[in-house]
């Protein structure tokens, strides 16, 4: 093991959790997530020369988007290989995304959050999974995604209404007000 | 109603609610096993793109070889085959009756005329009695679509045919050396024949009598 491995391991193993939660969101699949995780690691390791001082964690989850994104067009996601269009894309998800029954399934087991961020399309499941589930500020976001803050800022509210939406039409009454207890 | 209508809310209740979905232990061995098997060609990120090049070339270079070799074995050989095959047969049959030579003359001004008029091409009869190859006659035979003029020779107790027809193209070719159910063959090309010798001499004094009878053909045009 050389010098360069070693230092390589140092700088991207510790980002292998969010690198794989963002594959898994984005591909919906574990088996491809692992894969796609692991082509991307690849792909870093023969670019790791360009990253110098730059936050290792962004570069890295960028990384990773886009060889999802690769993946997407290589394989069967035939729903999200439709052009990404901001304006009917904001529509109705939960009716325009997934299967009905299978989010109804999930809704069942109590996990309507995972099945309403699913139903998003992929340019809204990525923002919200990087700000919410992984905590970065926009501007790391702007870098995953390859896009400037300002269309960063304005996808998360995009996605944030459409999952209030999604979330307000599905829920239970008396869950619903389980919930405001427990947050508030 | 209003548990999700905050920004902050929404973000707490899917940090609560939503999976993380977390890797498997395995997924980090399987990244680290392929990092330590790319490390050898990875000092320079430039270099390694030649290497793979190289590397694509080299696949691509054995797989055409492969394709072509297959496609000789497959196309051509059997070609080859079927000649030396019926060549063998006829050899054989040469030896069974009395119809080893049509022409029995150790003359070669006796057996090339002989030729004339039976074949639509002029057969090269070479004297090879000074090299203890002497020949015993000629005949006409049929082989692979072709009337061929089949001389023959005798080294020692042993026969030797000599089929002989016009190659499909002036090129020579050198001597190559098939086994056919224990019969010898040597197959060359020589001044726009192609010739095949046929017997159950060993194999080296077979080539030995191929060298020189080839020698002699490219001669004979040489002087003519």
């Amino acid at each position: 093991m050389n010098d360069r491995t070693r230092r390589f391991e140092a700088a991207a193993l510790p980002h292998l959790p969010a690198a794989y939660n963002l594959a898994r969101w984005l591909l919906r699949d574990d088996r491809q997530a692992e894969d796609a995780v692991q082509e991307a690691y690849l792909r870093a390791f023969r670019f790791f020369d360009d990253l110098r001082g730059d936050a290792a964690r962004p570069w890295l989850l960028g990384i990773v988007r886009n060889a999802c994104y690769d993946w997407m067009r290589q394989h069967r996601h035939l729903a999200d290989q439709v052009e990404f269009d901001e304006l009917r894309d904001s529509g109705d998800a939960a009716a325009a995304f997934g299967d009905p029954a299978l989010a109804w399934e999930r809704q069942a087991r109590g996990q309507r959050v995972d099945a309403a961020i699913e139903a998003l399309a992929p340019p809204f499941r990525e923002v919200i999974v990087l700000r919410e589930l992984e905590e970065m500020s926009y501007e790391d976001i702007a870098r995953v995604a390859g896009i400037p803050i300002g269309t960063v800022m304005s996808r998360l509210s995009r996605a944030r209404a459409l999952l209030r939406t999604a979330l307000q039409a599905e829920v239970p009454h008396e869950s619903k007000q389980g919930r405001r207890d427990a947050s508030s | 109603m209003q548990a999700v209508d905050d920004d902050d809310e929404l973000g707490a209740l899917i940090r609560r609610e939503g999976t993380r979905h977390a890797p498997s232990a395995a997924l980090a061995d399987r990244i680290r096993a392929d990092l330590r098997g790319r490390e050898a060609p990875a000092p320079g990120a430039g270099r390694s793109f030649p290497a793979r090049w190289l590397q694509a070339l080299a696949l691509f270079g054995a797989g055409a070889a492969t394709a072509w070799g297959l496609a000789l074995a497959l196309l051509v050989a059997p070609v080859a085959d079927a000649t030396s095959d019926a060549l063998t047969d006829s050899h054989v049959r040469s030896l069974m009756g009395a119809h080893l030579a049509d022409v029995a003359s150790s003359d070669h001004h006796t057996v090339k005329p002989w030729f004339a008029g039976k074949l639509d091409f002029s057969p090269p009869v070479i004297d090879l009695a000074s090299d203890g190859l002497p020949l015993t006659g000629g005949r006409l035979d049929y082989v692979d679509g072709h009337p061929v003029a089949a001389l023959v020779y005798r080294s020692g107790p042993h026969v030797i045919n000599l089929f002989v027809w016009p190659a499909a193209d002036a090129r020579a070719r050198a001597p190559q050396s098939v086994v056919k159910r224990g019969y010898n063959l040597v197959h060359w090309t020589e001044a726009g024949m192609q010739a095949w010798a046929v017997s159950d001499l060993n194999a080296a004094e077979l080539q030995a009598f191929a060298a020189l009878a080839r020698e002699r053909m490219a001669q004979g045009t040489a002087t003519r």
